[in-house]
C-alpha cells in the first residue's frame, strides 16, 4: 500500500516534465514522441537534482514532496505560454518498396524489450560495473541516509569504484527506492530501459522532423544493435549519457527550424549539462557540443550566435550548481588528473608510440564495434556511397553542429588516452568500446541527416538517378 | 536557411534500383543481426543466473544482521583468485559497509562449502557462529 501511494509522488517531476514538453513542442506526429522522450530524460534528471538539493537542505522524506511539488508547479506555469511554433510535418507517401520498414522497426523494438527483460532476470543487479560503481552508490545512499555525504561517494577508499563520477542516475534510483521503501532491482532495470527507449524516441522524432519518417525508422533500426541493448541491460551509464548528448544536439539542430529558437537552445544546454552530471565524459561532450555549435553559427555568419551561446550557457546552470557542489565539496579528485603532474602529462604527450597505440585501438574498435558480422560503420559507409544522390538535406548548421560535436568528442577521447596515467592498453581495452557506444546515437543522427531518405530513393523511379550530391 | 549538400554533381550515376537494393539490404541486415539475440533468448527458456547473481541472492539477507563498519570476508572456496570479486559482491550486498578480505574485523562473513568447514574455522579461530545465511554463508562474531 505504501508503495502504491508513493508512486504518484515518485512520478511527479517526471510527469510534470513530460507535460511541459508536450505543451511546448505540441502533440502532432513526431512532436509527441519527441516530447515524451525528452520529457522522460528531463524528468529523471530534474528528480535527481531536486533529491540532491533536498539532501543538502536536510529535508525529511515527508518534506521532499514540497520541493517536488514546487518544481512541478513551476513547470506547469512555464507550460502555460504559447506553444513553440514548430515546422509543419507533411504526411509523406509510404513507398511500396519499404512498406515493411515500420514493421521491422517495431519487431526490433520488441526484441530489445524482450532481451532487456531476459538480462534483468539473469542478472537483476546489472553487470559488474553497475554493481561496483552505479548501483553500489544507489544502495549506499538508500541504506545510510543520515550519512549521505559519505554514501554518495561510496566507496571512497577504493578508486576502482570511481567515487568522483557524478551520481545523477544513482540519486534517482535511491530516490525511487526511498519512496517505494525497498531496494528492488526493478527500478534500475526500468530506468535503464527508459533511457534506451527515450534514445530511440529522440533519434526517430528528430530525423522524422528534419528528414523523413522512414529515415527515422531506419536509423533506430540500426541503433538497436545487440551492443546497445546489452549495455543498457547491464545498467551502465553509457546509454543515459548518450541520450543526453543526443538530446542536446537534436534540440540545437531542430532550433534551426524555429523562428524563436531561444527556448530550445536553453533546453539543449539543460540536456548537455545533464550529460555532464551523468558521467565524467559528459564534461567533454558538453564542451564539444558548445564548441561545435559556436563553429556552426560562426560559419553561417549568424548574428544571433553570441546570444545563442548565452542561452545555451543559461541552460547549463543547474548542472554547474550540481557539479560545483559535488566536485568541490564531496568528491575526491579524479584519478586521471590527480595521478599526474604537469611534467608527466607533457612526457606522455610527447611519447609518440602512444599515438600509434591509441590510433590502432580506435581503428580496431571501429572495425569490431557492435555485434554484427561486419562493422556497422563500414556497412553504413558503403550504404552512404551507394545511395548518394540529389535531394533535400538537413540545415547546414545542424550538420556542422552534430558532426562537430561527434568529431571533437572523438578527438577529446583520443587525447584522454594519450594523457592517461593508467596502463594504456588496459585502459583502452576496458573503456574504448563504451565511449564509441556513447556516441553511437549521435553518429547515427549525423549520418542519417546526410543520407538520402528511403522516400527520396523510392521516388527515383527513372534509372539512372537524377544526380549525385556533394556530401 | 542553407541546406547541406544540395549541389548536384553528375560525375557518375548510381541506378535507382541499386539504391533501393542498398536500403533493403541495410534493413535486412539490421533486422537479422538485431533480432538474432532476442529470438535465441526466447527459445532458450529461463535464463541461467551467473555465479555473481547467485552470490548476491545468498549474501543480501545477511545485511539485516550487520551494523555499519568494516566486515571481514573469508572463504574456503577455490580458486583463491575469485576472492577479490567476492569482496566486491559482498560490499555491494552489504553497502555501505566496508568489506575487507580476511578475518581482521569484529564481524566476519564466511563462505564455506559446508557447515562442518565453517565449524572447523570456529575451532581454529576465536569466533562464534551467529547466523547461517543461504546455503553457504555464515556470520561470525569475535568472541
Amino acid at each position: 500500500v505504501h508503495s502504491l501511494l508513493s508512486i504518484p509522488l515518485l512520478l511527479m517531476p517526471l510527469a510534470a516534465s513530460v507535460y511541459f514538453m508536450f505543451r511546448r513542442l505540441g502533440r502532432a506526429g513526431p512532436y509527441s514522441l519527441l516530447a515524451l522522450s525528452l520529457g522522460t530524460g528531463l524528468g529523471i534528471g530534474l528528480a535527481s537534482l531536486l533529491y540532491f538539493a533536498s539532501l543538502i537542505a536536510g529535508l525529511s522524506t515527508a518534506q521532499m514532496p514540497i520541493v517536488d511539488g514546487g518544481a512541478a508547479i513551476a513547470l506547469l506555469f512555464l507550460s502555460r505560454r504559447d506553444q513553440l511554433p514548430g515546422p509543419c510535418i507533411n504526411g509523406r507517401a509510404r513507398p511500396a518498396a519499404f512498406r515493411l520498414l515500420p514493421f521491422c522497426f517495431y519487431l526490433c523494438l520488441a526484441g530489445s524489450l524482450l532481451s532487456s527483460v531476459y538480462f534483468w532476470q539473469q542478472s537483476p543487479d546489472g553487470g559488474s560495473d553497475a554493481r561496483d560503481i552505479w548501483n553500489l552508490r544507489s544502495r549506499a545512499l538508500y541504506f545510510s541516509l543520515p550519512e549521505w555525504r559519505a554514501a554518495i561517494v561510496f566507496d571512497a577508499a577504493d578508486p576502482g569504484t570511481h567515487p568522483d563520477y557524478p551520481p545523477l542516475v544513482p540519486l534517482f534510483i535511491a530516490r525511487c527506492w526511498r519512496w517505494l521503501g525497498s531496494a528492488t532491482t526493478v527500478v534500475p532495470a526500468s530506468v535503464a530501459l527508459l533511457y534506451l527507449l527515450a534514445t530511440c524516441g529522440v533519434l526517430l522524432a528528430t530525423l522524422w522532423i528534419l528528414r523523413s519518417r522512414l529515415q527515422g525508422y531506419l536509423a533506430v533500426l540500426i541503433l538497436l544493435s545487440p551492443g546497445i541493448v546489452i549495455e543498457s541491460a547491464s545498467q551502465y551509464m553509457d546509454v543515459p549519457i548518450g541520450f543526453y548528448a543526443l538530446s542536446a544536439v537534436s534540440l540545437l539542430c531542430l532550433s534551426e527550424l524555429y523562428s524563436k529558437p531561444r527556448e530550445l537552445v536553453i533546453l539543449a544546454g539543460v540536456f548537455a549539462g545533464m550529460a555532464a552530471c551523468t558521467k565524467n565524459e559528459g564534461l567533454l561532450l558538453l564542451l564539444s557540443i558548445g564548441a561545435a555549435r559556436g563553429l556552426a553559427l560562426l560559419t553561417a555568419g549568424d548574428r544571433r550566435g553570441k546570444s545563442e551561446l548565452v542561452w545555451f550557457g543559461a541552460g547549463l546552470a543547474p548542472a554547474i550548481l550540481f557539479l560545483g557542489y559535488f566536485k568541490s565539496i564531496l568528491a575526491p579528485p579524479n584519478d586521471l588528473v590527480a595521478g599526474s603532474s604537469t611534467s608527466q602529462m607533457l612526457s606522455r604527450l610527447t611519447t609518440w608510440p602512444r599515438y600509434g597505440t591509441v590510433a590502432n585501438a580506435f581503428a580496431q574498435r571501429f572495425w569490431s564495434f557492435g555485434f554484427w558480422w561486419v562493422s556497422p560503420f563500414l556497412a553504413l559507409a558503403v550504404y552512404i556511397v551507394l545511395t548518394r544522390g540529389a535531394g533535400k538535406r538537413a540545415p547546414r548548421s545542424a550538420v556542422i553542429t552534430s558532426g562537430g560535436a561527434y568529431l571533437l568528442t572523438l578527438v577529446g577521447y583520443f587525447f584522454v588516452y594519450i594523457l592517461t596515467p593508467q596502463d594504456l592498453n588496459w585502459h583502452l581495452k576496458w573503456s574504448l568500446s563504451r565511449l564509441f557506444l556513447q556516441l553511437w546515437p549521435l553518429f547515427l543522427l549525423l549520418l542519417f541527416m546526410l543520407a538520402r531518405t528511403p522516400e527520396e530513393i523510392s521516388a527515383d523511379r527513372s534509372a539512372p538517378s537524377s544526380g549525385l550530391a556533394l556530401l | 536557411m542553407e541546406e547541406f549538400g544540395t549541389k548536384a554533381l553528375r560525375s557518375w550515376d548510381i541506378p535507382a534500383g541499386v539504391q533501393r537494393s542498398a536500403v533493403l539490404v541495410l534493413i535486412s541486415a539490421a533486422l537479422f543481426f538485431n533480432i538474432k539475440m532476442p529470438v535465441r533468448q526466447l527459445f532458450a527458456g529461463k535464463p541461467v543466473k551467473p555465479a555473481a547473481s547467485l552470490f548476491l541472492e545468498g549474501a543480501t539477507p545477511l545485511r539485516t544482521l550487520l551494523t555499519h563498519g568494516p566486515i571481514g570476508y573469508i572463504t574456503d572456496l577455490p580458486p583463491a583468485t575469485t576472492a577479490d570479486d567476492d569482496v566486491k559482491l559482498l560490499r555491494y550486498a552489504l553497502a555501505p559497509a566496508t568489506v575487507v578480505k580476511g578475518a581482521g574485523a569484529p564481524i566476519v562473513v564466511g563462505r564455506f562449502t559446508t557447515l562442518t568447514a565453517a565449524r572447523k574455522f570456529l575451532d581454529e579461530e576465536s569466533f562464534e557462529l551467529v547466523r547461517t545465511g543461504g546455503s553457504s554463508f555464515f556470520v561470525f562474531n569475535k568472541r
